[in-house]
């Protein structure tokens, strides 16, 4: 079923055919949208030693995701499952703005030097950052440190309403 | 309640309360399988040659710096260079061969990810 535009009614309004049926498609629509299977965030293990988090340049990537903010609350796991950092673990949120330069608005630290194993579960209510995001805001989350040896894991990282 | 498919009306049909709770019913079904939860999924920047693959879903692409998209295990024709500096998007509805459901991959982007918002 395609979705349609629903119907608009008024008093005095026949109900025919045609509109009812708008809104049977409407419905089917949207339930065949609810039907659809939930992809997983996929975990991101990290085996190699220095910086992380680090985009200047933006090519050394590791744990560095990219959003669109839309929800809420910001909701990370974040593990030292081996090895461990030889300065401060931070999260770190930059906005993009519209000149391609970043802005980091929030630096949360996580733990000074800490090592395996760790586990670093919270969420961040980004309503306290309203003065640099806003709805549709295109921002980076990522994690820094000193990576000295060992794994890390990111293990899930998303917006959510609750 | 379970979904409940909705009555198809011919003209000169009577509706009637059953018919109408079949809207309600349903509407109860589909909410009990979203409930209040939204969730927004990260990108991951890319990593070249890594690639993100994508279901489409929908309408505006938007991706940072050079890169191409094209359609799992398409041809040549189903491949679109993306050649925008910096933040870009991209109406997906301007791209002729892809359609909601395919499974396309971009490579080069630093990310990418769909939205139905330019």
């Amino acid at each position: 079923m395609a979705r349609v535009n629903p119907p608009t009614f008024a008093d005095g309004n026949i109900l025919s055919a045609a509109k009812l049926n708008q809104l049977g498609a409407d419905i089917a629509f949207l339930y065949g949208i609810a039907r659809t299977p939930i992809a997983p965030f996929s975990g991101h293990v990290y085996t190699a030693n220095g910086q992380i988090g680090d985009i200047n340049p933006v090519t050394n990537v590791s744990m560095v995701w990219w959003g669109r903010h839309t929800e809420r609350y910001l909701h990370y796991l974040f593990t030292i499952d081996s090895g461990g950092y030889s300065n401060t673990l931070r999260l770190v949120l930059s906005k993009v703005n519209a000149d391609q330069s970043t802005t980091d608005f929030a630096t949360i630290d996580l733990a000074g030097t800490p090592s395996a194993p760790a586990e670093f579960e919270d969420s961040v209510d980004l309503n306290s950052y309203s003065a640099h995001l806003s709805i549709d805001d295109f921002y980076m989350v990522r994690f820094t440190g000193a990576k000295s040896s060992g794994v890390s894991v990111c293990r899930y990282l998303f917006e959510a309403n609750i | 309640m379970a979904y409940s498919p909705p009555n198809v009306y011919a003209h000169g049909d009577v509706p009637t309360a059953a018919g109408f709770n079949k809207y309600s019913d349903s509407l109860d079904a589909i909410y009990a399988m979203l409930l209040d939860a939204r969730v927004n999924l990260f990108s991951k920047l890319i990593q070249d040659p890594n690639k993100t693959t994508i279901v489409h879903q929908k309408r505006w692409l938007h991706f940072r710096n050079p890169g191409t998209m094209q359609l799992v295990g398409g041809s040549a024709d189903q491949t679109l260079e993306l050649n925008a500096t910096g933040n870009s998007h991209l109406d997906l509805h301007s791209v002729p061969w892809l359609a909601y459901g395919n499974l396309y991959q971009v490579s080069g982007c630093n990310f990418a990810m769909e939205h139905d918002r330019p």
